[in-house]
């Protein structure tokens, strides 16, 4: 017959157990771990490769060797050539432009044509946070949200209102893509300072679960709803 | 845990005179019990944790003012029931001070059964491409849906209905995806197909709005994100790598964007959003495990791929339709033409077989869809080189017919692929399907398939190997045949449409039933849902925002963030680098953190906002300090959840100290955040005649702010957590629980990953200068503290005497040491040997530090000093003052000295001078450093618990 260890020697193989069962689990992790990064490794060597199969096969790529270097170029001399580059281009139109900046209409055509373009919006991005940088002012880049809104018990306000001042309270990213599902019919606020800004903020997709809710849009009624 | 002991309100238990003696620790290991408690006071936390036993089974949560103030009586108890529910137990108790053990504990309602539906037939909304989308995903889907059909009320959601394939269209109710998005909330079930292509972009906004089940055909979601390039540019993109892989990623962005979408698959959004997640394979369970942190993962399932076997036209008919010859032996590859599917390999080996010069054989590459140009020009200009260029074809884009006649009239099917992405290949069961001997490689997905049913070649084979196998094909006609035979009653045993829709509707309810988000979205949708009418917008926002916290206390994953978070407080550095030794260790440490892989965290770096009164990400800063392409992401208020660790790595003693941001370190406390801190000294404690007395006033405030907050504290040395221990013995503070204290070493190697910079011409002409003159270097900011006075005056006194040692003082001058640091000029102005370089850029720091004689070390106190650390890493000798820091430090490899006042001082540096040139200096290059990454790993181990991993390896 086996008899039971005594409790104190128990404890012991349950103690000696668990710091096996620890440094196995450690282990684990630590393959897990290096398994991550032989992935990453092997897909950097993959991607490398590919791009050079891709420099090598294509002969515009052979003529033009100095563009082989540019995804290796760091972002501000992309953003330099294509500042001279562009320069260079424009160059016949420097005249008309420079006849509408005397204008403040031209110069707000001009400025709302260049916001428009990427690049040129990122190069300002850039040459902004460079002078942020240099003056060391820190400003959070916080989505403000609409606050002291007023109530929906208040006046008479319409569920159509009501639904859109909700809709408000989302980031500017989740606004401009909700924009084309016409769920209210006047149109909710573009921001054109920050319109790529993204609020990774739960309570927004909840927000967003209630107000495209059954629920919600039968209390608030949404354009093109049946 | 079984049951749930709810204390209520804090308040109550902290006025009663005595905790009941029945609620003991055994009672509630017996009970298998936790005790759940509102904080009427944050603070209230640690007085409770001090009189409940088992603090670490007590959960608080923060009494919500905002739900207080908006929410009914009725609609509270319904949110603290779900609450309860969330937390997992079977039976809860409430009780009050003074009450007795409870006898009959309420049972909860199992979650379990939340989800399930009383009509026999939900309604089911389908979104998904659909034929005629010249997508995989909607061919498959189409075969699928008559198989779902037979449990679910289906309406399918398209793009644009009117372009849907007629019989479908006939079949189904159809809707667009601007009714979706209205109109969703109706569906009891919503089932999303996610490929990696155009077609399903929408989708991750539709998921947004309606969660349901998600089929991901690809684990890497990078070419459906950026394919709506023209709005937001890369940013979306980013956006999205960075939820799903954290600051780490980021860096790896910076090349171009091919490499981005080929390394992560940046699908953590389909995991928070959903109720549950299928994918068709092992292999993309695996690289999902080994891309995302196992928490997010729990929903996952797998389902196998479904394949209707078909009804095909025989071998004769089809090759009669084609135009092919009987004779012929027919090599057909079929599939989009791209470079993943190994197409280079295979006109190589189909040249080294001798295969190019058999007449009787042929070669069909069968399909198109997404042209890649490139390729099909690569073919076309192999095939005109070819002895016989009638020998290969290539078919280009064909209707389901005529793919059906291909699969017919084949003897050999050639399916190879590379660089998976976790699909599983509908074309390889096709040809296996329609019992046709196929050769692939075992990568991906493939390489589960029965080793029996296939001609499987290694995942990186060679071109030999292949040609191998196309010429045993091409001869062996008996062992073609039973290939394929047993290819086909596989493919029919486990790839049938009715067993993968019954494993779908399966996962499905399952996941509706078990998943918390499913009670949760259904208790918003209630409670907001019906305030929409009498609650101003932005209170509407608050009441959500301070449910999903609540819920965040209970443990579910209600954050958009892939990963369990270490929060980096940078509170003081995000304001204002005052560039002193504290900030250049925590720029350091932060910077090594952040690019740290291994952590099984995702760092985020955040601070205390007093205008918002939150602690929020530093996105922005962040951003910024790493040098990455702009994320344009907003610094959102912290969502922390139970396993979060706090790390208070700057030094910002208000932080700790103040109302309105320490009440966030208890509400995080009290839901199982592991609060740290770090203490880098204690001067003001150990060296008070240096300090004013607001200084030490402050200082000692916030020593013991983070004392009782704290689960851990890390000091940079054995002194400093030894006199940290002393002051916690001597203060007798009455903490409940002392915090654990840890020790790590500081970086040596300056700004490591900074690159330097190069010298200015001041700096060169300095160095010129000093060129030919020993010297002693004192590099650190100037204060009372470090002995400056002390050392100018034995200099003086050695230039008296006639020593030719120089003295180089770098350093910053304190504003509030101003003063001192004029005086300390005055003194040394007449002094030809005494050069005052201010503060330094780290390439002229080092460049000194290699130069110098030796470093001098003066201080009469230090809790670490970077100075030494820094001068030992680039090998200059040491002379410092006989301290227990610097003992503990540099043991044997410096040279000590005891003075007290300038002469003695002065003969000290004489004698040591003597040595120098000598050359019998005690040697610093011995004093064991490490570099910045090796110090934010001690750091990270001394604050990071050992976790379970059980879950996390359970595939790999």
């Amino acid at each position: 017959m086996v008899t039971a260890p005594p409790l104190a020697e128990t404890s012991v193989q349950s103690e000696s157990v668990s710091a096996l069962q620890a440094e196995l689990e450690k282990a684990q992790w630590d393959n897990v771990q290096l398994r991550r990064e032989l992935l990453r490794w092997k897909l950097l060597a993959r991607q490398h490769e590919d791009q050079l199969r891709e420099i090598q096969s294509n002969p515009s790529w052979r003529i033009l060797s100095v563009v082989r270097i540019l995804p290796e170029l760091k972002h501000r001399w992309k953003l330099l050539l294509l500042v001279a580059a562009l320069g260079l281009v424009t160059l016949p139109f420097w005249p008309v432009l420079t006849l509408l900046i005397l204008f403040p209409a031209g110069r707000d055509l001009v400025w709302r044509t260049l916001w428009k373009i990427r690049p040129l919006r990122d190069l300002m991005g850039f040459i902004r946070q460079k002078i942020v940088r240099h003056t060391e002012v820190f400003t959070p880049s916080v989505y403000d949200r609409p606050v002291n809104v007023v109530s929906p018990a208040e006046g008479g306000m319409t569920g159509e209102r009501a639904h859109w001042l909700l809709l408000q309270q989302l980031c500017p990213q989740r606004r401009a893509m909700l924009q084309d599902y016409g769920l209210t019919t006047t149109p909710l606020v573009r921001d054109d300072e920050s319109p790529d800004l993204l609020s990774l903020s739960r309570a927004e997709m909840s927000v967003l679960r209630v107000s495209t809710n059954g629920q919600a849009t039968a209390i608030c009624g949404s354009a093109g709803s049946p | 845990m079984s049951m749930i002991v709810d204390l209520q309100e804090s308040e109550g238990w902290l006025a009663a005179s005595q905790w009941p003696s029945w609620l003991t620790s055994d009672w509630l290991s017996e009970n298998d019990a936790r005790l759940v408690c509102r904080l009427t006071h944050p603070d209230d936390l640690t007085a409770l944790r001090a009189i409940a036993p088992l603090p670490e089974r007590l959960l608080a949560y923060p009494d919500y003012s905002v739900l207080q103030q908006h929410l009914e009586r009725g609609d509270r108890d319904k949110l603290h029931r779900v609450f309860l529910q969330c937390l997992g137990a079977e039976q809860y108790v409430t009780i009050a001070p003074g009450s007795s053990p409870p006898t009959s504990p309420i049972r909860l309602e199992s979650r379990l059964q939340q989800g399930k539906l009383e009509s026999c037939k939900p309604q089911l909304a389908f979104v998904s491409p659909l034929p005629p989308a010249a997508s995989g995903v909607a061919g498959y889907c189409a075969e699928i849906l008559p198989y779902l059909a037979e449990n679910y009320d289906i309406t399918l959601v398209v793009a644009n209905p009117e372009d849907l394939d007629h019989s479908l269209a006939s079949m189904y109710e159809t809707i667009d995806h601007k009714q979706m998005m209205r109109d969703g909330g109706r569906f009891d079930r919503v089932m999303y197909h996610f490929g990696n292509s155009w077609f399903h972009y929408e989708y991750f906004l539709l998921l947004q709005a309606h969660p349901g089940v998600v089929v991901l055909h690809d684990a890497y979601l990078g070419h459906c994100i950026i394919s709506n390039h023209a709005q937001f540019g890369t940013t979306e993109l980013l956006q999205k790598v960075y939820a799903s892989h954290g600051w780490a990623a980021m860096p790896d962005c910076d090349g171009p964007v091919k490499q981005t979408i080929n390394l992560y698959p940046a699908c953590a959004s389909v995991f928070n959003g959903s109720y549950g997640v299928v994918v068709h394979n092992r292999h993309a369970k695996e690289i999902l495990y080994q891309s995302l942190e196992p928490e997010m993962l729990t929903t996952l399932g797998e389902v196998p791929l479904a394949r209707q076997l078909k009804r095909l036209p025989d071998r004769s008919a089809a090759r009669q339709e084609l135009g092919i010859p009987e004779e012929i032996t027919l090599y057909s590859t079929f599939g989009m033409i791209n470079p993943n599917k190994c197409l280079v390999e295979l006109m190589d080996s189909w040249v080294s077989s001798g295969l190019a010069n058999n007449p009787s054989v042929k070669l069909y590459f069968v399909g198109g869809g997404n042209r890649d140009w490139e390729m099909e020009n690569r073919i076309s200009n192999w095939i005109s080189r070819l002895p016989d260029p009638q020998q290969v074809t290539l078919t280009g884009y064909v209707s389901s017919e005529e793919y059906d006649l291909y699969l017919g009239a084949s003897d050999v099917a050639l399916q190879l692929r590379r660089n998976s992405r976790g699909e599983s290949s509908a074309a390889l069961l096709d040809c296996m399907g329609a019992g046709l001997p196929t050769i692939i490689n075992a990568h991906g997905s493939m390489s589960e398939v029965p080793d029996e049913t296939v001609l499987k070649l290694n995942d990186d084979f060679t071109a030999s190997d292949l040609a191998e196998a196309l010429t045993s094909f091409a001869t062996d006609t008996e062992s073609r045949r039973e290939v394929g035979r047993t290819a086909r009653a596989y493919v029919k045993a486990h790839h049938s449409p009715a067993t993968a829709a019954s494993a779908y509707r399966d996962h499905m309810e399952a996941s509706y039933i078990q998943s918390p988000d499913v009670l949760i979205d259904q208790l918003q949708a209630d409670i907001i849902g019906s305030k929409l009418r009498e609650l101003p917008a932005d209170k509407i926002f608050a009441c959500s925002d301070a449910i999903e916290d609540l819920m965040r206390c209970a443990g579910v994953r209600r954050t958009a963030l892939a990963g369990s978070q270490l929060f980096v407080d940078i509170s003081s550095l995000v304001q204002h680098d005052h560039q002193r030794g504290v900030q250049r260790v925590v720029r350091n440490i932060l910077r090594e953190l952040l690019l740290n892989r291994y952590l099984g965290y995702r760092v985020e770096p955040i601070f205390f906002d007093s205008a918002t009164g939150y602690f929020l990400y530093a996105r922005a800063f962040t951003n910024r300090f790493l040098h990455t392409a702009p994320l344009h992401l907003s610094d959102d208020t912290v969502e922390a959840m139970p396993g979060d660790i706090y790390l208070g790595l700057d030094l910002c003693y208000r932080v700790a100290q103040q109302a309105d941001s320490r009440q966030w370190l208890q509400f995080w406390r009290g839901r199982g955040v592991r609060i740290c801190h770090v203490v880098y000294d204690l001067l003001p404690v150990s060296l008070a005649e240096g300090f004013t007395s607001d200084e030490i006033t402050v200082y000692t405030n916030w020593l013991t702010a983070i004392t009782a907050i704290s689960d851990r504290v890390a000091c940079p040395s054995r002194t400093v957590a030894h006199e940290y221990r002393q002051w916690l013995q001597s203060e007798n503070s009455g903490a409940p629980a002392i915090p654990v204290i840890t020790e790590f070493q500081l970086g040596a190697d300056m700004e490591a990953r900074s690159g330097g910079g190069a010298l200015n011409a001041t700096e060169q002409a300095l160095l010129e200068k000093l060129q030919h003159q020993p010297y002693l270097l004192m590099a650190g900011g100037i204060t009372p503290r470090k002995g400056h006075e002390q050392v100018v005056e034995a200099f003086n006194e050695l230039q008296r005497q006639g020593c030719r040692l120089s003295l180089v003082i770098a350093g910053s001058i304190d504003e509030n040491h101003q003063h001192y640091a004029d005086r300390i000029q005055q003194l040394g102005d007449g002094s030809s040997s005494i050069y005052w370089v201010g503060c330094v850029s780290d390439a002229m720091l080092k460049v000194l530090y290699q130069r110098a004689a030796g470093t001098l070390l003066a201080s009469s106190g230090e809790g670490f000093s970077l100075s030494l650390l820094e001068a030992a890493y680039h090998g200059s000798a040491l002379l410092v003052r006989n301290l227990p820091v610097f003992r503990e430090i540099c043991g044997e490899y410096a040279w000590y000295f005891d003075a007290t006042d300038s002469t003695g001082l002065a003969t000290e540096i004489k004698t040591w001078f003597g040595a120098y040139r000598d050359g019998v200096l005690p040697d610093s290059s011995w004093i064991q450093s490490v570099d910045w990454q090796r110090s934010a790993a001690q750091l990270a181990n001394s604050v990071i618990p050992a976790r379970a991993l059980s879950g996390r390896s359970r595939l790999l």
